[in-house]
């Protein structure tokens, strides 16, 4: 049912030819490798980072379609990184999905105000299921202004 | 000013004063009236007597306004040298019941209100000590809460995912006895990840007790959602999930929608699945005067009397269900039960075993403004804990 609403969006020839790009920034290797195989085979092209800084500098280098952001990192935490990613002027329309196993009200409400466009807990979505959400977040911010 | 000016140290001691001068004057006045019919009355003519008695008058009447300037002049003086003092100690406790802290008062007098000033500066020195420590207390219980929710959920969300991408085939297809198994590693995983979901919301810190957001909502479209967002689950099973007819038209209350849907969902969930393929679940409603009473009523194996007792308690899980080997961590009740009475409300049961089950879930339209529910902050809710 999902994937029926995604082929709808307008993003579904895009991402036949291998135009959008996500930059992925997370520190656990194997989860990584997991969603990175996931959108590669979804159609999209990935930038990887594994912690914050090579993910700022990453976007800043190459500015992505979208950014899927950890908050527990190495060095500057996700928070820190969303907020330099929204100060920085090239890079602050890009939309954010933060995924992270954090999942209080507090951190949720925390990064909402600072710009996520959408917050999920890790352990409460699969990947197919992050795939349906990057696809509305990136038809949202592109596709229906 | 919250006092009045007639209790004010200036009018007391401008009363003590004046009373302190008139005293002596009305004393000096009787003797001068008294001498006056002894000695005097008799022995002068009537015009000096009276020219005598209308100087009198007139000394004692400039004299009791001299006694009058004098008095406010001395009481301004003595009451602005006590009050003054005394007004920046009102202001600094004033703050400080304002929560402010960051207060040390400049008092350099030697006498006794130098000594209490001395004092107060000592005890807002302590009361920040108390309360800097249990700043960081509170600091490192919700940083070791977080931290043990992120370490459970990582390892969790890995084989989450792995099931996923093998099971979408992401990997290459896989025959369907390995399917059939990852389905139910995956189904164990899930419950565990729901676990440490609501042992967290058990503690109340991810959606239980602290941060509602209570808000005007009608639970009659709420119902119809919810019931939207179980039909699935309901189909799977192949049990009936219906609205009754009481679910129409509007019904404001003033609640958190999130986590009643939390707390109802629950119940929704437990009567699906503790209900038999072919059975029925009716989620209806009934608007009272004063509450609106929502009721989920299964067709269900049942809780005996004495289940019904610990029914709400964390971690029970009655016999009847226990046997069923069917998932369940014990705290969807609790949570419910909670939910519901942060909201003001009542939740009941009636069953028959064997017959079904009803919850009966009680809401006020209204909370009277003391028991209005009030979101309990983030710090104030770890100190609980």
């Amino acid at each position: 049912m999902a994937q029926d609403e995604g082929s709808s969006l307008p993003i579904a020839s895009m991402l036949k030819h291998g135009e959008i790009k996500i930059l992925v920034i997370e520190d656990d290797k194997f989860l990584r490798e997991l969603l990175v195989g996931k959108l590669k085979k979804e159609g999209y092209a990935t930038t990887e980072a594994v912690d914050g800084e090579e993910g700022l500098g990453a976007a800043k280098k190459d500015p992505p379609h979208l950014i899927m952001l950890d908050l527990v990192l190495p060095g500057a935490d996700g928070f820190e990184i969303l907020q330099d990613l929204k100060n920085n002027p090239n890079v602050s329309k890009v939309p954010v999905i933060v995924l992270s196993n954090l999942g209080s009200r507090e951190d949720i409400d925390r990064a909402l105000s600072l710009g996520a466009k959408e917050f999920l807990v890790k352990a409460h979505h699969t990947p197919q299921e992050i795939v349906d959400t990057i696809k509305k977040v990136l038809d949202a911010s592109y596709f229906q202004k | 000013m919250k006092f009045k000016i007639r209790y004010s140290l200036f009018f007391r001691f401008f009363w003590t004063l004046v009373a302190l001068s008139v005293v002596p004057m009305a004393i000096s006045a009787f003797f001068f009236v008294a001498t006056y019919h002894a000695r005097i009355a008799d022995r002068v003519s009537q015009a000096v007597a009276s020219e005598l008695l209308q100087n009198a008058a007139i000394q004692f009447f400039l004299i009791f306004l001299f006694v009058l300037i004098i008095a406010t002049f001395a009481a301004y003086l003595i009451s602005r040298n006590i009050s003054r003092p005394l007004r920046t100690l009102t202001d600094a406790a004033r703050r400080i019941g304002e929560g402010d802290l960051n207060i040390k008062i400049h008092i350099t007098r030697k006498d006794e209100i130098g000594t209490l000033g001395e004092f107060f500066n000592e005890m807002v020195g302590n009361v920040k000590e108390v309360q800097e420590r249990q700043a960081v207390i509170s600091q490192l219980k919700s940083e070791f809460i977080s931290i043990a929710a992120h370490q459970l959920r990582t390892p969790l969300s890995v084989m989450k995912w792995s099931h996923q991408i093998l099971l979408d085939g992401d990997v290459g297809e896989i025959p369907p006895k390995q399917r059939e198994m990852i389905e139910k590693a995956d189904l164990a995983n899930e419950s565990m990840i729901k676990l440490v979901h609501n042992l967290l919301d058990a503690a109340g810190i991810e959606e239980g007790k602290f941060g509602f957001k209570f808000e005007e909502m009608d639970i009659v479209s709420f119902l119809k959602n919810l019931c939207e967002q179980k039909k699935l689950l309901a189909e799977n099973k192949q049990v009936v999930l219906k609205l009754g007819s009481g679910v129409s038209g509007t019904g404001n209350i003033t609640g958190d929608a999130e986590r009643l849907s939390m707390a109802i969902g629950n119940i929704i969930d437990n009567a699906i699945r503790y209900t038999p393929s072919g059975g029925t679940v009716e989620v209806d409603m009934k608007i009272e005067p004063s509450a609106i009473i929502v009721s989920v009523a299964d067709t269900g194996i049942g809780i005996s009397a004495e289940d019904r007792e610990r029914l709400f308690t964390k971690f029970f899980r009655g016999a009847s269900v226990r046997h069923l080997e069917t998932l369940g961590t014990g705290l969807g009740l609790f949570i419910a039960k909670n939910v519901i009475s942060s909201h003001n409300g009542m939740i009941s049961v009636e069953s028959e075993k064997g017959q079904g089950t009803t919850f009966f879930i009680r809401l006020p339209r209204e909370h009277p403004p003391e028991k209005m529910p009030v979101a309990k902050s983030f710090e104030s809710f770890v100190r609980g804990i």
